[in-house]
C-alpha cells in the first residue's frame, strides 16, 4: 500500500472510530488538525574520485576537475561532499483528540490523542512520517476530588523532561489539594518519542538499541499554599534484559508568588551517575506596562546508561539571563533579551584545534506596533554567537486582520548564519504570506506559502544550498456535544 | 403683458405651493404631537369623545350617568339608548356612541371606583362626600365642574401623600395604584416596553447594587420577597436577562414569569473590585469567598472561557448556562501578566511545581501541540525560519530540544536525509573543514556540545578510537564528573561496550 493511501484509509478509519466510539458515551469532544506542506530541496553526498585526477585549485587546495575541494588521506581514492538531487518531500498529517465521558460512572472519561502521518512525496525523506499511525496518549481516567487514576498510554508532564510510557498512575488529593501525591510505572517509551526505543524508527543510524523497552515507575510529591509551591520527583528506569538501572533521577521545582515578584526554580540531580543536572532560578517583576526577567541556569545534557554518550563526560554550561516587556504606549509593546553563557572547563587539550569558542551570548529585540484593530507590524532583530555557530537575523511581519473571519500577513526575514566547524557561512532571505479563515469558533482553514532563497558562502563548488519553495495548508476543527463549551452566549444582553 | 401673467401665474404656484408645504408640516407636527410618544404612558387610552363639558347643565350629578361608580351592581356607563331620548334626530342630531365594554381598573391599576370610595370612607367615616367627590380625582384644580378628564394622577399622588411628579416619586409608592405587571393581563409586549423609567433607575449605583436592595420585598421568602414596586413594571424575564443566579434568588423567584415583559437591553457595567490590577490573578480566592456573589452574572460558562482545564471546585459549583437563568457574562480570555513573550522560555518550572494553576486555563493538547510535535506542524514555539537559523541555538542548548524532539527521530533523520551524518570512516571525508586536525582535536567541542555530535555521529563513530577493545585506541573519553564506580554498579553493560570484561575498578 503506498504512503498516499495508506494515509488516506488511515485518517477514514480514525473518523469512523471516532463517530462510533461516541456512541457509546452521553458526550464527547474532539479536536483535529489536517495540515500537509510540500517542500523542496537538496542534499549534501559524499562522492569521491581517484586520487590521480585531482588538481590544485585558484586558493592553493586539492580540487576535483570540476572544482571540488576534496579531502585526501594517501589512499587511492579522495572523498568531497557536493549538492545533491532534488528531493520532494509532502509530509501530511491528520491529528485527533478525543475525551468521551458521560459512561455511566461519573468522573470516568476516555482520552486519545494520536496521529496519521505520511510523506507523499516520491522521495519519502521527511522526518517522523514512519509510522502512519501514532498514538501519543491513550487512556482512560477516573477522577473525583481526591483521586486521580490514568492507566493506557499516558504523557506525565514532569522536570525530568515529559515521560511517555504504557502503564497506570494514581494521584491523592489531601487537604483539600495542597498536597499531592502521586505514583506511576509502566514500559516506557523513547524520550521525546511516541514509539519504544526498540522502533527502527528510532534509529535512522543503525546504532545499538536495548533488545526490550524500559520498565519507568516514579513518584511525584507536590505541597501548595497560597503562595508558595514546591514538587519533588523521582523516576527510575530499568532495563528488563538484565535489570540494569537506564537512569535514575530525582528533581525539585518550586515557585512563590510574591506580588509583584514571581519567583521559579528548579534542579534535577542524576542519582545513576552521582551529578548535579540542570537547573535554573527565574524572577520576575510584574507591573501593568512592563514586566522585566532575571534568572540564571545551569543546562547540563542527560543521556541514558544504554548509550555510551553519559561516559563521555559532557560538561555543562552556566549562563544569566535578563529579560523585559514594555508596553511603550498603548499601541507599541517592545521586548528584549539577552544570555550570556560559559561552558564549565571540559579539561581537554585540543593543540590541534585551537581557539574554540568556550561560551557564548544571544541577544534579540523586537516590537509589535498596533496601528489599528485591522492592522499590526511585527519586527524582531537578533544576534548570537557561541560554540558551532553564530547568527544574525531580522524578520517582519505586517498582518491584516480585515474582520474576526479572515487574517493574512506578509511576513520576511534575512539571516546570516556562520559555523565555527565548517566554511559554509549561510545567508537567507526569506518572504512569505499566510491567510486563515475562520469558521465560527470551531473551524479553521489556513494556507501558507514561503520562498527561502539560501545562499552558502564556500570557495568550492561544494556549497550546497537550501533554496526552497515551501507551500503548507490545514484545517483544524473542533465539535462536540459539550454544552459548557463554546459557544458561549453574548456578552451583552441582546433584544430578544 | 404675457410676461406678467407668467409672473402672477409663477407667483400664484409658488404662494400654493408653500402653503401646501407649511400644511404638510403643521400637519406632521400636529400629528407628531397627538401620537403617543415613547415616553408616555403605554397604558393611556384614546380621548373619551363624550364632551362632558357641553352637557353640563343637563346632568347635575355624575351619577346620573355613572351610577356604578358608587353603587355596586349598575353600570359605570349610560346606556346608549338615554342618550337616544335626546339625540333622536329631532331634538338633537342622532350619535352614535357605546360605552367601554371593559370596566374599570382598565390596564394596570390597582383602583376601582367602588373599592376606592369604601377604602376613603371607611378612613374618614366623618367625611364620607369625600368619596362622592368626583372633582377631586377629574378636575383640575379650578375647573368647571364638567371640565372632567381621566385620571389626574398628580392629585391621586397628592391624596396619597407623595410629592413630586409621578415619575420622580420613589420606587415604593408605584404599588399604591398599580397592580403587577403580570396581573394586568391587558396590556400588551409593546406597552410594557414603552412604560417610563422612574428616575430612581438613573442612580449611578443603581444598576450593580441599588437595585437589588430596592428590590428586596417584606419576606425573605414566597410572593412577598420581591417589592411590589418592581413588580409593576418587571417580571421575572426581565431578571433573567443577567441574573444566572435567578433560580437561586428568593427575590427574583418571586416575580412570575411572562413573557410580555421584555428583557433587559442596557449594558451591564463590571464591578469595581474587576478594575483592580490585582484582580485577574486574585479572583479566583474571591470567588471562594464570595461566590454566591459571582453567580449574579457569571455562569460556569464565564469561568470555561479560560478555565478550560480541570475545574476547580469554584467553577464546578458555578450554575451553568440554561433555562430559568442569564447567559452569564461573556468573557475575553486574557493571558496574565506573567506570560511574557519570554515566558515560554521559563515556564517549565512554574509548570512543574504549579501544575494546577496551568490546568486552570490549558489543556493537555496545549502541552502536546509543543512537546510532541507533529511532522508537519506549523511552528508556534520556534521564530520564523527556525529551520535555517537552528544551529547556533541547537548547538549551545538554548532551550533542551530534548524536551520536544527525539535525537533520532527528529535531528539524525533530517540530517541523514540532508547528507550530514557520518556516513564514513571519521576525518576522511572532512566535514568539519574550517579545521583541518578536527578529528584529533575534538574534544572540547564534544563535551561542550555532544548532543549536537549525536544528531549527526553514532556511537561506533567514538569507539573506533575510544574504545578500549576491538581495535579502538583506547583513548579515554572519561572527563569531569565521571564516576567510574557509580555508574559500573549502576550499568556495568554500559563499561563493557568499551571494556568488555576487562573493567577497570576505577578510573
Amino acid at each position: 500500500m503506498t504512503p498516499r493511501r495508506a494515509w488516506i484509509a488511515a485518517t477514514a478509519l480514525a473518523v469512523c472510530a471516532i463517530s462510533s466510539a461516541r456512541l457509546g458515551a452521553q458526550s464527547y469532544r474532539v479536536r483535529m488538525d489536517a495540515r500537509g506542506q510540500a517542500v523542496s530541496f537538496r542534499d549534501l553526498v559524499v562522492d569521491s574520485v581517484l586520487a590521480t585526477t585531482v588538481v590544485t585549485g585558484p586558493t592553493g587546495g586539492l580540487v576535483t576537475p570540476d572544482g571540488y575541494a576534496v579531502r585526501c588521506s594517501g589512499g587511492t581514492y579522495c572523498y568531497f561532499t557536493r549538492p545533491g538531487d532534488a528531493l520532494r518531500g509532502i509530509p501530511v498529517s491528520t491529528s485527533a483528540s478525543v475525551i468521551l465521558w458521560g459512561l455511566g460512572v461519573p468522573g470516568l472519561t476516555i482520552n486519545a490523542t494520536g496521529r496519521l502521518v505520511a510523506d507523499l512525496g516520491p522521495d519519502d525523506v521527511w522526518p517522523a512520517t514512519d509510522p502512519a499511525g501514532q498514538l501519543i496518549e491513550g487512556y482512560v481516567e477516573y477522577r473525583r476530588p481526591s483521586i486521580i487514576a490514568r492507566g493506557g498510554r499516558l504523557l506525565l508532564a514532569s522536570r525530568l523532561e515529559p515521560l511517555g510510557f504504557d502503564g497506570a498512575s494514581v494521584g491523592g488529593r489531601f487537604r483539600e489539594g495542597s498536597i499531592e501525591v502521586t505514583g506511576y510505572g509502566g514500559w516506557g517509551l523513547a524520550r521525546a518519542a511516541v514509539l519504544p526505543i526498540t522502533s527502527p524508527a528510532l534509529n535512522p543510524l543503525d546504532e545499538f538499541r536495548p533488545a526490550k523497552r524500559q520498565i519507568v515507575f516514579g513518584a511525584e510529591a507536590a505541597w501548595r499554599s497560597s503562595i508558595y509551591d514546591a514538587r519533588a520527583e523521582y523516576r527510575r528506569e530499568v532495563d528488563p534484559q538484565d535489570y540494569n538501572i537506564v537512569s535514575e533521577r530525582t528533581a525539585l521545582s518550586v515557585g512563590a508568588q510574591l506580588a509583584p515578584f514571581h519567583v521559579s526554580g528548579s534542579i534535577d540531580y542524576n542519582l545513576a551517575e552521582a551529578l548535579v543536572g540542570s537547573a535554573d532560578l527565574v524572577v520576575t517583576y510584574i507591573q501593568p506596562r512592563f514586566t522585566v526577567t532575571g534568572g540564571a541556569r545551569r543546562y547540563k545534557p542527560f543521556f541514558s546508561l544504554w548509550s555510551l554518550f553519559s561516559a563521555f563526560s559532557p560538561v555543562p554550561y552556566n549562563a544569566v539571563n535578563a529579560s523585559a516587556d514594555f508596553k511603550a504606549t498603548s499601541r507599541l509593546t517592545l521586548h528584549g533579551r539577552g544570555e550570556l553563557y560559559h561552558y564549565q572547563n571540559a579539561e581537554v587539550s585540543t593543540a590541534l584545534v585551537p581557539d574554540l569558542e568556550e561560551g557564548g551570548w544571544r541577544t534579540s529585540g523586537g516590537g509589535t506596533l498596533v496601528l489599528n484593530p485591522q492592522w499590526s507590524v511585527d519586527a524582531n532583530l537578533g544576534f548570537e554567537h557561541g560554540p558551532g555557530a553564530a547568527s544574525r537575523f531580522a524578520d517582519g511581519a505586517v498582518r491584516w486582520s480585515p474582520n474576526a473571519k479572515y487574517t493574512f500577513d506578509v511576513h520576511g526575514g534575512a539571516l546570516d548564519r556562520p559555523l565555527e566547524l565548517r566554511f559554509y557561512d549561510a545567508t537567507s532571505l526569506w518572504v512569505g504570506a499566510r491567510g486563515e479563515r475562520q469558521f465560527g469558533s470551531d473551524y479553521r482553514l489556513w494556507a501558507e506559502a514561503q520562498v527561502v532563497h539560501d545562499e552558502r558562502d564556500r570557495p568550492d563548488p561544494g556549497a550546497s544550498s537550501l533554496s526552497q519553495f515551501r507551500i503548507r495548508t490545514g484545517v483544524s476543527a473542533s465539535f462536540g456535544t459539550s454544552a459548557d463549551r463554546l459557544p458561549l452566549p453574548p456578552a451583552r444582553p441582546t433584544r430578544r | 403683458m404675457s410676461a406678467r401673467r407668467h409672473l402672477s401665474t409663477r407667483l400664484l404656484v409658488t404662494a400654493v405651493g408653500a402653503a401646501g408645504l407649511a400644511a404638510l408640516v403643521w400637519g406632521v407636527d400636529a400629528l407628531a404631537a397627538r401620537a403617543p410618544t415613547a415616553v408616555t404612558h403605554g397604558a393611556r387610552a384614546p380621548e373619551d369623545r363624550f364632551q362632558h363639558s357641553r352637557h353640563a347643565r343637563l346632568f347635575p350629578f355624575c351619577t346620573t350617568c355613572h351610577a356604578g361608580v358608587t353603587q355596586a351592581g349598575q353600570a359605570v356607563f349610560p346606556n346608549p339608548t338615554a342618550c337616544a331620548s335626546c339625540h333622536d334626530g329631532v331634538i338633537q342630531q342622532r350619535v352614535t356612541w357605546q360605552p367601554r365594554t371593559t370596566g374599570l381598573p382598565t390596564r394596570n391599576l390597582r383602583f376601582t371606583h367602588d373599592g376606592h370610595a369604601r377604602a376613603v370612607t371607611a378612613r374618614n367615616p366623618a367625611d364620607s362626600t369625600v368619596a362622592r367627590d368626583c372633582a377631586a380625582c377629574h378636575n383640575e384644580r379650578g375647573a368647571q365642574r364638567m371640565e372632567v378628564r381621566r385620571t389626574i394622577v398628580n392629585q391621586c399622588i397628592a391624596c396619597h401623600g407623595h410629592t413630586g411628579p409621578h415619575f420622580d416619586l420613589p420606587s415604593q409608592a408605584c404599588a399604591t395604584c398599580h397592580v403587577p405587571m403580570t396581573a394586568a393581563r391587558s396590556l400588551t409586549r409593546e406597552e410594557i416596553g414603552r412604560f417610563p423609567k422612574p428616575r430612581s433607575h438613573d442612580a449611578p449605583d443603581f444598576m450593580l447594587g441599588g437595585h437589588g436592595k430596592a428590590a428586596r420585598g417584606s419576606a425573605t421568602s414566597g410572593p412577598a420577597a420581591v417589592s411590589a414596586n418592581c413588580a409593576t413594571c418587571h417580571a421575572q424575564n426581565f431578571c433573567i436577562t443577567c441574573h444566572v443566579n435567578a433560580p437561586e434568588s428568593p427575590v427574583i423567584r418571586a416575580l412570575a414569569m411572562d413573557d410580555r415583559s421584555p428583557p433587559y437591553t442596557g449594558t451591564v457595567p463590571a464591578p469595581p473590585s474587576h478594575h483592580t490590577p490585582t484582580f485577574l490573578r486574585a479572583h479566583g480566592k474571591d470567588a471562594q469567598r464570595t461566590g454566591a456573589n459571582c453567580t449574579t452574572c457569571h455562569a460556569r460558562e464565564s469561568c470555561v472561557s479560560c478555565h478550560i482545564g480541570v475545574q476547580s471546585r469554584v467553577v464546578n459549583a458555578m450554575p451553568a448556562a440554561g433555562p430559568g437563568r442569564g447567559p452569564g457574562a461573556q468573557l475575553v480570555r486574557a493571558m496574565p501578566a506573567s506570560h511574557s513573550p519570554e515566558f515560554r522560555e521559563h515556564h517549565g518550572s512554574q509548570a512543574n511545581s504549579r501544575p494546577t494553576s496551568c490546568e486552570t486555563c490549558h489543556v493537555r493538547a496545549t502541552c502536546l501541540d509543543c512537546h510532541r510535535p507533529d511532522a508537519t506542524r506549523q511552528n508556534t514555539y520556534h521564530p520564523a525560519q527556525f529551520l535555517t537559523r537552528h544551529p547556533s541555538s541547537a548547538y549551545s542548548r538554548e532551550a533542551n530540544c530534548s524536551d520536544c524532539h527525539n535525537a533520532a527521530q527528529f535531528c539524525q533523520s533530517c540530517h541523514k536525509q540532508s547528507g550530514l551524518v557520518a556516513t564514513a570512516r571519521l576525518g576522511r571525508v572532512g566535514y568539519h573543514d574550517a579545521y583541518p586536525g578536527f578529528s584529533l582535536g575534538h574534544g572540547q567541542a564534544a563535551r561542550q556540545t555532544l548532543e549536537s555530535c549525536v544528531a549527526c555521529h553514532a556511537e561506533r563513530d567514538c569507539t573506533a578510537c575510544h574504545s578500549a577493545v576491538s581495535g579502538g585506541f583506547r583513548f579515554s573519553p572519561h572527563g569531569p564528573g565521571f564516576n567510574a564506580d557509580r555508574m559500573r554498579a549502576k550499568n556495568p553493560t554500559l563499561c563493557t561496550a568499551c571494556h568488555g570484561t576487562s573493567i577497570p575498578k576505577s578510573r
